[in-house]
């Protein structure tokens, strides 16, 4: 049987708002990821996502229910270096996480803190560099990296710890349209190659349509869950939540309305040129 | 004329280091009053340097800038052009620093040393213009927003200052859908009924040809493509760029009459892509 990593038992998280009282952020969400599954965590700006990554490796508490981490309680404080360890985290801004003026020595700051010997250290950071993709880049000083070579320098740092699972929380939103699309493939690879627990978590559905599931926050609220095809064409069930289905979906959408039969699992340009052309 | 004349414009930075880079290399281009001009390249392609030549935040290091008739290279002028010049950075809600709504929309206005009913009107009315209601958000504290209506309390304290020119570097950046909408819509709007002049810088391609009349493209700080959007638009060699990552409609249909299908390469909108394919489907059918 596949394991659980990640697994959520009625988490609720308030937040208080200084004088004017609480706000809730999370409301009873329950939620299990296998080990090696690729989860995107979809919706708007407030709807929690960051909340609930932030739960998963034990940033934050819940105010009610519990979080685990391979069988671990993020509430038990002896266990939170070891839930560290297995659950990397990515945020939006690689320049907030990145600490090092050179790149192999950022991505060596993890391990070198598990005081692991030198020899296991450098075997690492060989390791995640080239999973990343950016072994030739492994003495030049970060800052003068492109916002997506950053972003993968991050992701590198959190691979030498040799997780079971990453957690990406907008990691794509201060790339570029061509840094984006790298990154999302090299996520891919990690997950299929290495057998990385991926959870993505974004605001842009073309991101996530990669994912075998995907998670619609809404309001503190799972409000849809599914393929990504089952979600994009559920149209009536996004209404709300500002979400947009990427815009082959969009397209293959109003073509149904037209009265066309598209295949409902077109989700990529790719397939939308190959099906017409074979019509 | 042009209210934004740049000529063989160059800047490096750092000359004469071992980091010295030559971040934009012989650019000319102009800007005509009430225009919509959309930058668009990688990142690192000179964008953002590109525009803070705009209000004489950078010179030239070679080459001219003329913004509403004055060189920017000359001080004097510099320290007149932040008054008409209006420049939205990158994630503008990081500047905000007052206590409140009102002081930081107000601060501009403030040190232009205006009277307190004026400056009290250009804040109201600033807010409003970014669809924001005056006594509502006026005395909160901009860390209780959220991060869209913060990044519109940031360009109320640019529009507060009446700028004859609003640059705007990836306004949309990090917002989600509904707050990026919001954002286009806004900056629409400035443009079709203040008449306001627009640069907008943004490596979302989809969001600039859908707004500018004319783009620019910039490459490893090259210009290498400027003109009327369609006409640059329909260009083989700009849809191959590889700083370039073209909405993925605009690419099915390339990639459809490329393969030989009847359908119009000249559109730029999703529904017009819609269209296409649904007469393309309709023809099948027959």
């Amino acid at each position: 049987m596949v394991k659980n990593i990640i697994e959520l038992v009625d988490v609720t998280k308030e937040y208080s708002t200084g004088q004017s009282g609480k706000k809730c952020a999370l409301k009873n969400i329950n939620l299990a990821v296998r080990q090696g599954e690729y989860v995107g965590l979809i919706g708007m700006n407030g709807s929690g996502k960051s909340t609930l990554a932030r739960l998963i490796n034990g940033l934050i508490q819940p105010t009610a229910g519990k979080v685990y981490v391979n069988g671990l309680d993020t509430a038990d404080r002896s266990s939170l270096t070891e839930i560290r360890r297995l659950v990397g985290m990515v945020f939006q801004n690689p320049d907030n996480q990145i600490i090092s003026s050179i790149v192999e020595e950022d991505v060596a700051f993890g391990p070198e803190n598990l005081r692991l010997p030198p020899a296991e250290v450098k075997e690492r950071i060989d390791w995640a560099l080239r999973a990343v993709g950016l072994a030739e880049l492994r003495h030049h000083a970060p800052y003068l990296l492109s916002g997506g070579q950053k972003q993968k320098v991050t992701i590198a740092s959190a691979l030498a710890m040799r997780p079971a699972c990453l957690v990406l929380d907008e990691p794509t939103s201060m790339l570029d349209p061509r840094g984006r699309q790298e990154l999302i493939i090299k996520l891919k690879e990690l997950n299929e190659k290495h057998g990385i627990t991926i959870i993505l978590i974004s605001h842009n559905m073309e991101d996530v349509v990669h994912a075998e599931r995907l998670i619609v926050l809404d309001e503190g609220a799972v409000r849809l869950e599914g393929a990504p095809w089952e979600v994009f064409t559920s149209e009536e069930n996004l209404i709300g939540t500002g979400l947009k289905p990427p815009e082959i979906v969009q397209l293959a959408n109003g073509l149904r309305k037209r009265g066309y039969a598209v295949d409902k699992k077109i989700i990529s340009m790719q397939q939308m040129v190959e099906y017409i052309c074979r019509l | 004329m042009p209210i934004i004349d740049v000529k063989n414009l160059t800047h490096t930075y750092l000359p004469g280091t071992p980091y010295e880079k030559k971040a934009l290399d012989d650019i000319t281009l102009s800007v005509n009053q009430g225009e919509f001009l959309g930058i668009v390249g990688a990142n690192g392609s000179g964008k953002s340097t590109l525009i803070q030549h705009f209000n004489g935040l950078l010179s030239p290091t070679a080459g001219q800038v003329t913004v509403c008739g004055r060189d920017t290279s000359v001080k004097q002028h510099r320290n007149e052009l932040w008054k008409k010049v209006g420049l939205v950075f990158q994630y503008p809600e990081q500047q905000l620093f007052e206590a409140t709504v009102f002081d930081d929309v107000s601060y501009g206005p403030r040190n232009l040393g205006l009277s307190s009913p004026e400056v009290e009107r250009r804040t109201v009315e600033a807010l409003k213009k970014v669809g924001l209601e005056p006594d509502t958000v006026a005395g909160l504290s901009p860390i209780c927003l959220s991060g869209g209506l913060r990044r519109r309390v940031a360009i109320a304290g640019v529009l507060a200052m009446k700028p004859e020119v609003l640059v705007l570097d990836e306004p949309t950046a990090g917002l989600d859908h509904p707050g990026r909408e919001m954002i286009l819509e806004l900056i629409k709007k400035l443009q079709r009924e203040e008449h306001i002049t627009i640069v907008m810088v943004s490596h979302s391609i989809r969001e600039i040809i859908l707004l500018a009349g004319r783009i620019a493209v910039l490459e490893k700080g090259r210009l290498i493509a400027y003109g009327d959007t369609k006409e640059v638009l329909r260009q083989k060699d700009f849809q191959t760029l590889p700083g370039v990552v073209l909405p993925d409609y605009l690419q099915l249909i390339y990639a459809l009459a490329g393969r030989g299908k009847s359908v119009n390469p000249g559109i730029i909108t999703l529904a017009e892509a819609e269209l296409e394919i649904a007469k393309l489907l309709e023809e099948k059918d027959k």
